[in-house]
């Protein structure tokens, strides 16, 4: 037959969803009544794997919602004409012959402490798509929302120390398709949404510790009252999940409210003054300080979202004057942080926009959305640090050799988690899903 | 397999009727890609081919010509880039051995012609079948034929671009063969030249039962049994007496019924009941709160963009409109024409937000249901409309003018919006004179205001579209999801869950005048409203027993398989049961106020204002937003948000304001307490008063164990209400 290569696709990516399942195994018009049963008691009676997984870890993810520039950050390219290597000047990191723009000095001397990959390729040009493929390694799907990193997190490895499993600060994550949800997994899986800046003064989160004055004995009573009356839903349909996701947020809920861990980790006055100022002291710094207190509380992954990054035009002004100096700032004391606490070793931190930016820069001295080539940068946690993985073309434009794509960080990243590649999950419409679609773990990322 | 070049072999290939359509096909000026508002990687293309001029130009002499090389098509750019044989941001995309991609290279050959007069122009697209009922596996060919103005026709399968709606339901390959892959309903879109067309694929859930057995009161009953019996679906049972008491209540005023009211009405013995109590509810002066609280959202009520002045003039406008039934028709006719000061003339603030564009945009949103903002830059990728049909919609408020105060010596922020004698508005592109017309209708106009040929466009009774668009709306409304999902996106390629009963509830409701008060007497009589909010059980498996409902919570949400099997449409889009709609923001504070008996002060209103009376949303209240109050700044349903969320339960359980409501020392308890009230009154009257009914004897019990345990009667009170209040079961109207 005549083929389109990706016929009349919704999208950049030219795959449909039927070939995802594919991919994923099983597809639904072959799946038995017992096939599902099985999967589905599996997915009860073994949920977490929990000899395997690791409770310690936990995962600070640094969302550039917009799609940063990768030659104006981590993949300068100072040799190449001045329409494509744009204004900004280079300096030397830590590792000899490997720059960084100059915006980022402080990132430059960190480079002990995390990876920069440049072979990275987005497959995906617009934005909502890419906060749901990004932040859940599936490429996107008019029909099915895939679960993020955090949601898959939360459903595996559940609560730690009464903490949310999955938290996200600011509210820069597209909820267009989904992106950062927990999708088929369910709405108890989505973030916990904080969207108080904790650079401001009146940084106060209600709700998360006992109503006044009251005595945990009566607390108790009413907990127990609320098991016995609450029935209602079981009579129900569960399907309108509103009424079964509330389930689960009261059960965690209660567990915040009883925990003095909460009402500490949000704290940020306990911090001292000087650290918060190598923070920096603006949203996205405090933010990553939030983040840490969060994981050393118990939370296991903290998604930091950052906006503005869709530079289309004035890119060099926008990034020179805030962008890159508070990534710099912030990403850079969270790293010391981490170093100085001890926590490195199980924390992985992981920087990541949309897409990549074109080489070539426009009109409105900006530049536009581009697939081809992307950067990531990752460490902590047991990624390796120090290094500069693959590389891209002098322009900048395309990957030298094999690309590294988000779903092999995803595969990755499950694997130091210790939650199986093969892992099926099945959604509330009966479809098993693999937790992620095959994507190759990295080896060469690993310490 | 070897490619025929042309579809008229004789002829040359054309740059609008054959290249356009494969660039479209092959996604290359899709909006993620090159049809991006500045195109991507320097090469823009307009969105979906909408300006084939601009793109001829933009191919032949973009790039210093290297995207087009006459010499060496190969070497074109056009060619190269989807083949991936240079960097492509987009990928690979075209193969050698396809029918596009010769035709491109013959099209190259040719010395790549443009855009000429000549042209063919579409006059129609021909989808057949226009629908098609598949079992799950089997497949379907759609085939599609474009006819020409000049009578030419010709079979568009290779050209065409094919999209399910739904791959779930049914995926479709890029020639339109139609695989049926799970069970529900989609449509297969067409695209073709700027138009959609659609097949709709049914694939039954599987066998209906008991249909001959459903009672019917009314059409609405009728049409759903038809479809029940297309979609192998099976209704559930009859909802009691106190769920339908309570769902009437809460659907249509947004108030929970008095204790005294719910005993009065379980008490009644007139088989006639269910409907009394409709027509009683639909009196109730809350209504134009609620009413007016609803269309608040709609119309973007708020002081930020209106003035305090202004917000309060159309409040007060829209409860005079709702208490005095206004016919809807009558309504929108009042906004559209509206003249004079917005402080004065309520409709007037229509207009006060932006100018002509955020009208037109208002108008389709609000009136049509039609979100019409795509088409304001291109062709609306979904819909058949065109920059020009947007831009002719547009042409009615041309003439609309706002004056400043000091214009005319008043001080202070007023404005008056007036009727100008001359404006026009011209194609964005072309420059040309719109005429104002209708969407999907012909020009309109008026002498004095041509913003009352729209109205009257919009009332005539020949005219479904404003009807439809409220029909979709009001059973959105009363069952938590419109005939078409979302509410505000009727298009084409969005069919309805039910066309049949949306179009016969729009022709029953001009019938009647425009009285949405009958479309919704209509909606609560019908026995599909008032099906129990509990599944049909398929056959052989129990309905959960008591026991069942007192063993421990079960968390995960994993479902079984036997209600999957009991349940296969998931999002209950054919309404086999009522679907539990949670209470929105408004009104699950105002119902915890009356479970309290307490009531929430809001600044610069008196005590005793509701949260569904207030005018608009800057009343500063972290449980309103919280449970998802939207900030009225755009016209859409979406703005409010539904999501449950971590927050949500944080405050119901420990928040400060719940908590202080249960133990307010005026409030109902501690009124029980002071006039000595017997323990099991207490308990009747709090479950009365939250869930709307009597509480079972083994809760009664329970209940009075638990009240004994505590310090004091009164604080084992308060711990009931708090649960009660956590439940569920108060928490939503089902």
């Amino acid at each position: 037959m005549f083929e389109f290569d990706h016929g009349s696709s919704p999208n950049c990516e030219g795959v449909s969803r039927r070939q995802l399942l594919r991919v994923g195994g099983l597809g639904f018009a072959s799946l038995t009544l017992p096939t599902l049963l099985r999967l589905q008691a599996e997915a009860k009676a073994n949920p977490a794997a929990p000899a395997k997984t690791r409770d310690d870890l936990s995962v600070i993810l640094l969302w550039m919602q917009g799609g940063p520039s990768h030659i104006d950050s981590f993949d300068p390219k100072p040799d190449a004409p001045a329409e494509i290597r744009g204004e900004f000047g280079v300096i030397d990191t830590t590792i000899p012959g490997v720059k960084f723009v100059e915006h980022l000095p402080l990132m430059a001397k960190s480079l002990d402490k995390f990876t920069v990959i440049r072979n990275g390729y987005s497959y995906n040009g617009g934005h909502g798509i890419a906060d749901a493929y990004m932040l859940s390694g599936w490429r996107f799907s008019p029909s099915t929302v895939y679960p993020s990193y955090g949601s898959v997190v939360a459903q595996e490895l559940g609560y730690r120390k009464g903490m949310p499993p999955y938290v996200q600060l600011g509210p820069w994550v597209d909820k267009m398709n989904a992106g950062g949800q927990a999708g088929y997994l369910g709405s108890e899986h989505n973030p916990f949404i904080i969207n108080d800046d904790p650079n401001g003064g009146t940084f106060n989160i209600d709700g998360i510790t006992l109503p006044g004055g009251m005595s945990a004995g009566r607390f108790t009573r009413r907990q127990r009252m609320l098991s016995r009356f609450d029935s209602w839903q079981r009579t129900v349909e569960k399907n309108a999940n509103d009424v079964g996701a509330m389930d689960a947020f009261y059960e965690k809920a209660f567990s915040i409210v009883t925990s003095p861990a909460a009402k500490k980790a949000f704290d940020l006055s306990q911090e001292d003054p000087k650290l918060r100022d190598k923070y920096g002291r603006h949203r996205f710094g405090q933010s990553c300080l939030l983040a840490r207190r969060l994981v050393q509380s118990g939370v296991r992954l903290v998604n930091v979202s950052f906006a503005s990054w869709d530079t289309h035009a004035n890119n060099f002004a926008s990034l020179k004057g805030t962008l890159l100096p508070q990534t710099d700032t912030g990403y850079s004391a969270l790293l010391d942080d981490l170093d100085r606490l001890g926590m490195m070793d199980n924390t992985v931190v992981f920087w990541l926009g949309d897409f990549g930016r074109t080489p070539k820069i426009n009109s409105a001295a900006g530049r536009d959305h581009w697939v081809g080539s992307t950067v990531f940068t990752i460490g902590g946690g047991g990624f390796k640090t120090g290094q500069v993985i693959g590389a891209s073309n002098q322009y900048a434009e395309q990957p030298v050799g094999k690309s590294i794509e988000i779903e092999d960080i995803a595969a990755t990243l499950y694997t130091v988690l210790g939650i199986p590649l093969d892992k099926h999950f099945v959604s509330p419409d009966g479809r098993p899903f693999k937790v992620n679609p095959g994507g190759r773990v990295l080896n060469e990322l690993l310490a | 397999m070897a490619a025929s070049v042309s579809t008229r072999a004789d002829e040359p290939i054309s740059f609008v009727n054959d290249v356009q359509p494969i660039l479209t096909k092959l996604g290359c000026n899709q909006g993620a890609c090159h049809g991006a508002q500045y195109g991507q990687g320097g090469f823009k293309l307009s969105l979906r081919a909408f300006d084939d001029n601009a793109d001829y130009t933009e191919l032949i002499r973009g790039a210093y010509g290297r995207r087009i090389k006459g010499s060496t098509p190969q070497e074109s750019l056009l060619l190269t880039k989807p083949l991936m044989d240079v960097p492509h941001g987009g990928g690979r995309r075209i193969k050698k051995d396809s029918w596009a991609f010769q035709t491109l290279v013959a099209w190259l050959k040719q010395n790549a012609p443009g855009p000429v007069a000549t042209d063919r122009k579409l006059k129609q697209v021909v989808v057949t079948p226009s629908e098609a009922i598949l079992q799950s596996g089997q497949t379907a060919q759609v085939a599609a034929k474009a006819v020409y103005e000049d009578g030419f026709e010709e079979p568009i399968e290779r050209k065409a671009s094919f999209d399910s709606m739904n791959t779930s339901v049914a995926e479709v390959t890029p020639e339109g063969l139609v695989t049926a892959t799970g069970k529900s309903e989609t449509v297969v879109m067409v695209r073709y030249l700027g138009t959609v067309s659609v097949c709709r694929i049914v694939v039954p859930f599987g066998q209906s039962v008991g249909l001959e057995n459903f009672a019917k009161n009314n059409f609405v009953d009728e049409l759903w049994v038809e479809k029940w019996r297309k979609t192998g679906l099976s209704p559930t049972k009859n909802c009691t007496d106190e769920e339908f008491f309570r769902r009437i209540h809460l659907s249509t005023i947004a108030t929970l019924p008095t204790p005294d009211e719910i005993k009065a009405f379980l008490a009644d013995t007139d088989p006639d009941k269910r409907n009394k109590a409709i027509d009683r509810v639909l009196q109730r002066p809350e209504y134009m709160d609620f009413w007016a609280y609803k269309w608040g959202d709609l119309l973007r009520n708020n002081r930020n963009s209106l003035q305090k002045k202004g917000m309060w003039s159309l409040h007060n406008w829209l409860r005079a409109s709702f208490r005095d039934n206004k016919p809807m028709d009558q309504f929108a006719t009042e906004l559209i024409t509206a003249v004079g000061s917005p402080y004065q003339n309520g409709p007037v603030n229509f207009f006060v937000n932006g100018y002509q564009e955020e009208w037109t945009e208002a108008t389709a949103a609000t009136f049509l249901g039609v979100r019409v903002q795509c088409a304001k830059c291109h062709h609306h990728p979904y819909e058949n409309i065109s920059q020009a049909d947007y831009h002719s919609l547009r042409a009615f408020f041309a003439r609309v003018g706002k004056k400043s105060s000091w214009e005319f010596g008043i001080q202070g922020g007023e404005f008056v919006i007036y009727v100008n004698d001359t404006g026009e508005v011209g194609h964005p592109r072309t420059g040309a004179i719109l005429p104002p017309k209708p969407l999907g209708a012909p020009p309109a106009d008026d002498p004095v205001d041509r913003r009352r040929a729209l109205a009257a466009w919009l009332s005539d009774k020949s005219n479904p579209a404003y009807a439809r668009n409220l029909a979709n709306r009001y059973w959105g409304y009363y069952f938590g999801r419109g005939l078409v999902s979302p509410i505000d996106d009727m298009r084409v390629t969005n069919p309805a869950a039910n066309s049949e009963l949306l179009d016969a509830l729009a022709r029953d409701l001009i019938a009647h005048n425009y009285d949405v008060k009958h479309l919704m007497r209509t909606i609560m009589r019908s026995h599909v409203y008032q099906l129990s909010a509990t599944e049909r059980r398929a056959e052989g498996v129990n309905p959960p027993s008591a026991a069942a409902n007192s063993a421990p919570r079960e968390l995960g949400g994993l479902t079984s398989p036997a209600r999957q099997d009991a349940n296969p449409d998931g999002d209950n889009r054919y309404v086999t049961h009522f679907s539990p709609t949670r209470l929105k923001a408004e009104q699950l504070l105002d119902a915890v106020d009356f479970a309290c008996g307490t009531q929430e002060k809001f600044p610069e209103v008196p005590l005793g204002f509701r949260a569904i009376a207030l005018p608009d949303s800057n009343f500063p209240n972290e449980f309103l937003d919280a449970f998802g109050r939207p900030r009225r700044v755009i016209t859409c349903e979406c703005e409010r948000s539904d999501t449950p969320s971590m927050t949500q339960a944080l405050l119901m359980i420990s928040g400060g304001l719940l908590n202080r409501k249960v133990a307010d020392s005026n409030g109902r308890i501690a009124k029980l307490v002071k006039a000595n009230t017997p323990d099991d009154q207490v308990v009747d009257e709090l479950v009365l008063c939250s869930l709307s009914r009597m509480p079972t004897p083994d809760e009664k019990q329970a209940a009075l164990a638990e009240i004994a345990t505590a310090s004091s009667p009164q604080e084992g009170y308060e711990d009931f209400l708090w649960t009660l209040l956590n439940t569920r079961e108060f928490q939503f109207n089902h």
